[in-house]
């Protein structure tokens, strides 16, 4: 399955042991969620908490995704590793893919905001996941400032 | 448990009250007519056994009658009730009308008098209750006057309650108060509160029909008490009351009114089952309240009729006041204030979807700028070109500079049909795929109409602007073959697709006056033909029958006031393009529906509120608020703003002097909350507004919306409605703002 690969891939790269890289993503989900949360529903009472997928840092590799939160109809991601900012590539089709409860995916438009990637589609008025550059939709368009690409990354865990 | 107790009859000497000769005491056959309406329908006080009760009869109207009037229902304070009903123990004829006692024992050396007074002036019977308490004891009070109608089904009735029930269901909703589920269990139950007008009506197959108004609300209530903190509260500071119909399995149908109110439905919206909500006054001695509420009897050929009729009834008799306001000065301020809010990135202009009324914070999606409904780029841009035409300074002149730059902004951004979306995002100039954004018939048509008024004006002045022409006529080449064989057309498509996204044709009435507009100008009859359709479509499936759906985007496909303001718009655009009186006829039905949307009482806020803590503030009257769907009653918001024009197009149409009173009303009433020098209410400065308000009970509470934000319809709308009335009928502007702005030079 193409998740573990990356999972696989991902431990390699940093050589950590993934469990142990697994328990320090949870430590720091702990600690730095409470607060991101609170900044962002501060500011718009329609947000939702949502779920951090990879929380390491890397400054040779594109974006990393930080966070993922729930808004009216969208998708928030947040990323690290942006150096001087995200870019999305607009002339090629978005590589994001977002999902409601009946998991179906759907080709998604993204927007830079704030520093943050809105991922939408008005075909999905509640989604809950977001997939980038993932199996079906593989062609990213997310770079940082220095022209690294994201890697592919997903905030759901439901079987292929 | 419930225990039903019979009150003793009071032994009182009758006196003949000597010096006018109408009065006299019970007769002695036992009957006492109060009167007769016009229409023959007796009102009798007939004496049983045990007492007094209260029959309605007569021709046309199923007979309703009420052998125990005096009801009261009593509360230990910790889940047990108790009911007690009394028929009258006296009844007599006096001057005003018939006076009744009854005198209730609970027990404990507690006792309730009740005195009502009831009337029958003009067809509408009406009681005054005062109830005393006698005694104290721990635990609190309602009490109610109830008809029922022992030949009558649920069934036989089609109900009334404006902002939330329309005779047919189906579009309000599951768990609202006028929902699905509460109409199916027979049980409607609403406070006064949620209500723009206190009002409750039914009206019977036979064409008899009664509404039931409250003609002196009050409404107080405590902060706790509003966010419906506890299912039973008892506290004296209570003024409302709540309006039922409801016939339990087995019973006949009951209808009435309670005071303070008690209801039973799914509160917030949610919930498996139905839960109570009691309200009740503290049975202390000497403590007493005092109400009235009036029973209108009529007979009406249809519950059209009957709607428009009630609704006028409780407006004249409510007589809601107008709050003279400065117009001119406030369309200065929300222009300046809105040409402030016109953003340009990477040369993209518009006006962001979103902005803070209290700080200068940005939303997630504040770069999004949208065609009609809550975004109104077009009519924002419409409003700063006419702030041009208006003052020649550079002032007006940079005003028209960036309404020039938003449409071609949106223009050059969705360049194609079908559309990708009816929004972009200003940072790229790229249509955004977001369901506010979709390809919504209604956000493309609403905004694609402005935009063909003001290719009109511009050309009259000689300006030509054939790009305007042009993307406009472009996407009603591709709308008139969306429209399907039965005239409706999709709220929504899926973004560059003919695939409808939403299939439902509830709101085909958008589609209808950019087509009409299309059509005169460009001479083509396609166009016409095909709104001619969708309005039929529109009258045929909704309009007849009094109801019209579908209007707000953000919404299910709902019962709300949006759907009739813009069915108002596409029958006078046909009217005024045909002169056809049939269709003046329906933009009456669609203008008396909207209307009833409109707060015609002020309802205080909590009484125990922080003035700080509410969005709307003390003292400041709701009169002019309007509901906003039957989805979420006691939602507020000030949307007809906009509809100041359309009302006044209709009372020149028709002559109907009380649309010249709703035009002054939404002209003056719905600025209440816009911030203006000396008076911002807690927001950043002047101009904003935000955008909605809570009235009816919910978890905030009364007085506070759902957010502080501003969205672009606001300031969009109040011009919207300012100067389209200035533009139709110059005169009569000058006449509605005199005093206001004569106000101002004083």
């Amino acid at each position: 399955m193409r998740s573990d690969r990356f999972q696989q891939m991902h431990c390699q790269q940093t050589g950590i042991n993934c469990r142990l890289l697994f328990l320090f993503a949870i430590v720091l989900l702990s600690v730095a969620l409470p607060a991101l949360g609170q900044h962002l529903t501060s500011r718009n009472p329609t947000l939702k908490q949502g779920t951090i997928v990879d929380t390491s840092q890397n400054q040779e590799e594109g974006p990393r995704l930080v966070s993922s939160e729930i808004a009216t109809s969208a998708m928030l991601l947040r990323f690290t590793q942006t150096d001087g900012g995200l870019v999305l590539h607009t002339g090629t089709p978005s590589a994001f893919q977002i999902a409601g409860a009946d998991h179906k995916w759907f080709r998604a438009d993204a927007h830079i905001v704030n520093g943050i990637i809105v991922v939408s589609t008005s075909l999905v008025q509640y989604p809950i996941a977001v997939r980038y550059a993932w199996p079906s939709n593989p062609n990213g368009n997310l770079f940082n400032g220095t022209g690294q690409p994201a890697a592919p990354f997903r905030t759901d865990d439901w079987p292929e | 448990m419930r225990m039903r107790c019979k009150a003793r009859t009071v032994e009182l000497l009758l006196f003949i009250v000597s010096g006018y000769c109408g009065v006299a005491i019970a007769s002695e056959n036992h009957r006492l007519e109060l009167g007769r309406t016009s229409t023959g329908v007796s009102v009798t006080f007939t004496q049983m056994r045990s007492g007094w009760g209260v029959d309605i009869r007569g021709s046309g109207l199923a007979d309703v009658s009420q052998s125990e009037p005096a009801r009261i229902e009593v509360s230990d304070g910790a889940g047990h009730l108790q009911e007690f009903n009394s028929a009258y123990g006296e009844v007599r004829r006096t001057a005003a009308g018939i006076d009744a006692t009854a005198f209730i024992r609970m027990g404990a050396g507690v006792a309730f008098e009740i005195q009502d007074r009831w009337q029958l002036r003009a067809d509408v019977l009406s009681a005054s209750r005062t109830v005393t308490v006698r005694g104290t004891v721990s635990g609190g009070f309602s009490t109610a006057i109830v008809f029922s109608g022992t030949s009558l089904h649920w069934d036989d009735a089609s109900y009334l309650a404006p902002g939330v029930l329309y005779a047919d269901p189906t579009y309000d909703g599951e768990r609202s108060p006028g929902g699905t589920l509460n109409y199916a269990a027979h049980n409607l139950t609403l406070r006064e509160d949620i209500l723009p007008a206190p009002l409750f009506g039914m009206y019977f197959k036979d064409g008899s029909s009664i509404a039931m108004l409250d003609p002196a609300p009050r409404g107080d209530t405590t902060v706790a008490e509003s966010k419906l903190t506890e299912a039973e509260m008892i506290d004296a500071r209570f003024e409302f009351g709540s309006f039922f119909a409801l016939q339990p399995e087995g019973s006949a149908l009951q209808f009435g009114f309670r005071y303070p109110a008690s209801v039973r439905g799914y509160f917030a919206g949610r919930g498996d089952a139905p839960t109570s909500i009691r309200r009740f006054h503290p049975i202390q001695s000497g403590f007493s309240d005092n109400y009235r509420v009036c029973f209108r009897i009529g007979h009406e050929p249809g519950f059209r009729k009957f709607s428009r009729d009630a609704w006028r009834r409780l407006w004249e008799t409510l007589k809601p006041p107008i709050h003279e306001i400065d117009i001119p000065m406030v369309r200065q301020v929300l222009t300046d204030h809105l040409a402030a809010q016109v953003t340009e990135i990477n040369g993209h202009t518009g006006v962001p979807f979103v902005l803070s009324t209290m700080d200068d914070s940005h939303n997630w999606n504040w770069t999004m700028v949208a065609m009609g409904f809550v975004g109104k780029d077009l009519d924002c841009a419409d409003a700063l070109l006419l702030e041009g035409d208006r003052d020649p300074s550079p002032r007006g002149q940079h005003m028209r500079a960036l309404g020039l730059a938003m449409i071609d902004t949106m223009i050059r951004a969705l360049p194609t049909v079908p559309l990708p979306a009816t929004g972009i995002d200003l940072t790229t100039g790229l249509p955004w795929d977001h369901i506010w954004l979709s390809p919504w018939l209604r956000n493309a048509t609403e905004d694609m109409r402005v935009l063909m008024l003001a290719y009109r004006r511009e050309k009259k002045m000689g300006r030509e602007h054939p790009e305007w022409l042009a993307w406009v006529r472009q996407y009603c080449d591709w709308l008139i073959q969306q429209e399907r064989s039965d005239g409706s057309f999709p709220r929504r498509w899926k973004p560059s697709s003919d695939e409808p996204a939403e299939p439902s044709g509830t709101a085909s009435y958008n589609a209808v006056p950019v087509l009409v507009l299309m059509s005169e100008e460009t001479g083509d009859a396609k166009y016409r033909q095909s709104a001619m359709r969708a309005a039929e479509y529109t009258w045929t499936q909704y309009g007849s029958r009094g109801l019209f759906i579908g209007g707000a985007s953000d919404n299910p496909n709902i019962t709300d006031k949006e759907a009739g303001m813009l069915s108002l718009e596409a029958f006078l655009s046909l009217y005024e393009d045909s002169k056809d009186r049939k269709w003046l006829d329906r933009a009456e039905a669609a203008g008396d529906f909207a209307e009833s949307w409109i707060w015609i009482w002020n309802l205080p806020m909590p009484v125990d509120a922080d003035d700080a803590q509410l969005h709307w503030k003390k003292g400041v009257s709701t009169v002019g608020l309007q509901g906003i769907t039957a989805l979420h009653a006691g939602g507020a918001d000030e949307y007809l703003d906009c509809a100041v024009g359309l009302y006044a197009r209709l009372y020149r149409y028709s002559g109907d002097s009380h649309y010249l009173e709703v035009t002054r009303l939404l002209l003056h009433d719905t600025k209440s909350m816009v911030a203006l020098p000396g008076r911002l209410y807690g927001m950043r400065g002047p101009g904003w507004q935000q955008e909605n308000f809570g009235l009816g009970p919910s978890p905030r509470g009364r007085g506070v919306g759902s957010h502080r934000l501003w969205l672009p319809w606001i300031s969009a709308n109040h011009l919207h409605g300012i100067n389209s009335l200035e533009e139709f009928d110059p005169e009569l502007f000058r006449k509605l703002t005199a005093a206001g702005a004569k106000d101002r030079t004083q």
